[in-house]
């Protein structure tokens, strides 16, 4: 009974850590302040590495994927955080794959921490 | 050479070390978190005899009840990966069986239970993290 307890207590603690997570990336994503070369369209920024095998390997075809379908709706950029360490620093990138979706107006409108899906990234890009 | 993942038998190798390992705990068995440690040990020196990958390929894949998945990727980090929930779960084991009960070595499976859940219900990879942000402290310089 104690064992089933902890279980639930670690189970519940790891949702709510879940919960606080959502909260502080919208936090993170409020903070950074516009571009201010927004040119009007959505902008999916792309960060990568050389290292990064998952970028090479699922994230980068699925970022060739909706600059194919999106075509001239959306600018898509790709970063390499060791050259621009500076913009990875800006846009709060913790991790690689990092995908962030600015809005027309330059905003922050999502930020992606890991390899995300095709889907949700066109979903992010059409709300703006 | 393109190399190619099934991200099915990922997934369910993830589900059942979370599975395995928690009954272990929930039961109070340290045996069950040593099979799990020795499973995976087995599975990344010799990939082909990896038990739960097996039991996907010969038992769940052919009868439809889940869907292979193959995406180009290296197998090469998930094999890593795979590496060190061993390492956790002997370590594991090894504790529990010298301190039966103790502490610390339910916890070091505890681990291994939230880092598979974390990669499995929201794809992020713990590694890709710790590598970034050592590359961010200058720690890592060889792939420059």
């Amino acid at each position: 009974m104690e064992r089933l307890f902890i279980t639930f207590l670690v189970l519940g603690g790891l949702a709510l850590a879940w919960l606080a997570w959502q909260g502080v990336k919208s936090r993170l994503a409020a903070s950074i302040r516009p571009t201010e070369d927004a040119d009007g369209k959505p902008t999916l920024l792309y960060f990568t590495g050389e290292y990064c095998t998952a970028c090479k390997f699922q994230q980068s075809p699925i970022v060739e994927q909706i600059r194919a379908g999106l075509g001239n709706a959306v600018a898509v950029r790709q970063v390499d955080v060791s050259a621009e360490p500076e913009l990875a620093g800006r846009y709060k990138v913790l991790t690689l794959p990092t995908t962030v979706v600015l809005n027309p107006q330059g905003q922050v409108a999502a930020i992606n921490y890991g390899v995300t899906r095709q889907d949700k990234l066109e979903t992010q890009l059409m709300a703006g | 050479m393109v190399k190619k993942v099934d991200t099915t038998a990922l997934k369910f190798n993830q589900a059942s070390i979370i599975f395995f390992t928690l009954l272990g705990f929930l039961l109070n068995q340290p045996l069950l978190v040593l099979f799990v440690g020795l499973v995976l040990a087995v599975g990344t020196i010799f990939p082909g005899a990896a038990l739960f990958k097996q039991v996907y390929l010969s038992l769940l894949r052919p009868r439809g009840i889940l869907k292979p998945n193959v995406i180009t990727d290296d197998p090469a980090p998930h094999r890593f990966a795979q590496g060190v929930g061993a390492l956790f779960l002997l370590a594991s084991s090894a504790a529990l069986f010298l301190l039966p009960g103790s502490a610390a070595g339910w916890l070091l499976a505890w681990i291994v239970i939230v880092l598979a859940a974390v990669n499995l219900f929201f794809n992020f990879c713990a590694g890709c993290f710790v590598y970034y942000q050592l590359d961010r402290l200058g720690l890592i310089t060889n792939h420059r």
